[in-house]
């Protein structure tokens, strides 16, 4: 499970995630997510390298969209492959965090009108 | 109905560790590759909440997963000597409404049910013991 931050543009930090959100791998990334929520907010949460996604995953998504929420902050999920995607809505998480496929939807998404 | 693989593994985050390149392998010869993801997203919370939960007050016990199949179905069989606990009539968590009222956790047997449309759980012999049944597609049938 990997991790990677960057400031997508100015204002708009992106997490690049990869690897399995299992359990062990939610608690790996789960004390950088806290981190990088509280000083952000405006937030892309790239998945497109996330293989697998379990339960825990979900919780370390919606913990960190839950922070990001409560300073009136945005945050969006990018680019998930299949089975990732089906994990998130199976679970009703895309209609609490939105879910882009494009790197410029995303942007427009966090980016306050 | 026969046995493909069978896995032992300790009740801990070491021995959940283990369940998904153990599936990845033994169900390559008898589960679609489209239909593995559902499988392991299913095995993976099933033995999760045995792991997490299963063993609060002494020292965590053993886990057996059995990979079966035939010409109809894929069948996954889990028993553990845990704490009671029937997955099937626990309640699910209701979806929130929005992000501000959302609990983090807790969706676990949600992705169960999604992914797996027959759960069926006994009791036997002071052990828990799930069934989780995926049928094979049949094209033939449908025609």
């Amino acid at each position: 499970m990997q991790i990677e931050v960057q400031e997508s543009v100015p204002g708009v930090t992106k997490i690049v995630l990869s690897g399995r959100i299992d359990i062990t791998g939610a608690m790996a990334i789960d004390g950088s997510m806290t981190t990088i929520a509280r000083t952000c907010r405006a937030l892309i949460i790239d998945l497109s390298g996330v293989e697998f996604m379990a339960s825990m995953g979900l919780r370390s998504l919606v913990k960190c969209g839950k922070a990001i929420r409560g300073k009136q902050g945005r945050v969006v999920l990018l680019s998930p492959v299949h089975v990732v995607a089906e994990v998130i809505h199976a679970s009703g998480i895309d209609d609490l965090i939105p879910v882009c496929l494009s790197e410029a939807a995303a942007l427009e998404a966090v980016t306050p009108p | 109905m026969h046995i493909v693989s069978v896995l032992r593994l300790p009740a801990s985050l070491e021995g959940l560790a283990a369940v998904y390149p153990w599936l990845d392998h033994a169900a390559a010869a008898c589960v679609a590759a489209d239909r593995l993801p559902g499988m392991q997203v299913v095995l993976e919370e099933a033995v999760a909440n045995i792991v997490l939960h299963g063993f609060p007050d002494r020292a965590p016990g053993a886990v057996e997963i059995q990979l079966c199949a035939d010409d109809d179905a894929v069948l996954l069989v889990i028993e553990d000597d845990g704490m009671v606990f029937d997955p099937t009539a626990a309640p699910l968590r209701p979806v929130a409404a929005n992000l501000a009222e959302a609990v983090p956790g807790g969706r676990g047997l949600t992705l169960i049910r999604r992914f797996c449309p027959s759960v069926i759980y006994a009791r036997q012999d002071g052990r828990n013991l799930l069934t989780l049944r995926f049928p094979r597609d049949r094209p033939d049938r449908t025609a």
